[in-house]
């Protein structure tokens, strides 16, 4: 949604869940499913090889290393770890353990010189790096928390004079008092509630 | 008034707390009006986040209008809608005035 306001020419959204995929062809983004094809090969054939803008809204939760602890990366199993066939990712140099996979596509991928942006939650443990590649190309990184002050009032704006349908990414509104059944909802939603995005209660 | 509260680890329920008060010369009181659940809330549901205590209030994502202030509060009236920034932030280092915020946390 922000990459079309900025202007972007096309979007690519990569996940490899179905729900999250036909959310994001609804809002417009074109999709890549990893388990089925590889995206680094098809971002560099559709930018002709020029790279694209890219941001990392993954984190630390990605398939193969989630369900960790966010401060010290380790793997705790408190999470719902995603059962995946690990044989079936399109890219050939994808590696379940790297738990900085979606970064090392990123950077292949990332136009020369730009900004690489990553609002991902990523802990103190995960400190393995491809610098090399990053040097490379030139890249520049912008990661950590959203600076929400420095952007609420214009985004608030966007949203009042309908620039932006924010209420697009809700799929379940609740009361109040339901929240303790809206957080197994959320926990759950890569079992039993498939359709679960985002979860929003009323009071 | 009524709180999410966390019990441990998948353990969430419904509980009445005290009314907060104003205790701050900064402070204000925000009723909640609507408020969304984040990716972030399941780590402090998993129990995965350092420091979390049983009776701890959930939620960081909200909207509500202003109950009630400190009389000097200039910024905001009682009565007015408000959507409340997730960052945690002191307001008046650097960062802050810069708004950028969460460097601050």
């Amino acid at each position: 949604m922000s990459s079309s306001l900025r202007g972007a020419a096309s979007v690519f959204s990569i996940d490899h869940w179905p729900i999250r995929l036909e959310k994001t062809r609804d809002l417009g983004a074109e999709t890549i499913n990893f388990d089925n094809d590889d995206p680094v090969d098809i971002i560099k054939r559709e930018t002709s090889r020029k790279g694209a803008i890219c941001f990392d809204a993954v984190g630390y939760e990605a398939v193969g290393h989630m369900a960790g602890n966010a401060s010290d990366g380790t793997a705790m199993n408190n999470g719902e770890k995603e059962n995946h066939d690990d044989s079936k990712v399109g890219n050939p140099a994808y590696d379940p353990g790297n738990p900085l996979q979606v970064i090392s596509w990123m950077c292949q991928v990332a136009k020369r010189n730009s900004y690489v942006s990553i609002p991902g939650v990523y802990g103190s443990g995960y400190d393995q790096f491809p610098l090399g590649v990053f040097f490379n190309r030139g890249l520049q990184i912008h990661m950590g928390q959203g600076p929400v002050k420095k952007y609420n009032e214009r985004l608030l704006h966007l949203i009042e004079t309908g620039r932006i349908d924010a209420t697009k990414i809700i799929s379940h509104t609740m009361n109040l008092i339901e929240a303790p059944k809206a957080y197994s909802m959320f926990d759950k939603k890569r079992r039993r509630y498939k359709n679960c995005i985002q979860t929003m209660s009323r009071m | 008034m009524k709180s999410l509260v966390y019990h441990g680890p998948r353990g969430v329920q419904i509980d009445d707390k005290p009314h907060p008060s104003i205790q701050h010369q900064e402070d204000a009181i925000i009723r909640i009006t609507s408020t969304a659940l984040c990716g972030s809330d399941l780590h402090l549901y998993h129990g995965t986040v350092p420091g979390m205590q049983p009776g701890q209030t959930l939620g960081h994502e909200f909207m509500g209008v202003v109950d009630e202030i400190w009389p000097e509060v200039h910024e905001v009236q009682v009565g007015d809608k408000v959507l409340i920034p997730f960052n945690i932030c002191c307001g008046h280092c650097s960062p802050c005035m810069h708004k950028r915020p969460m460097v601050t946390m």
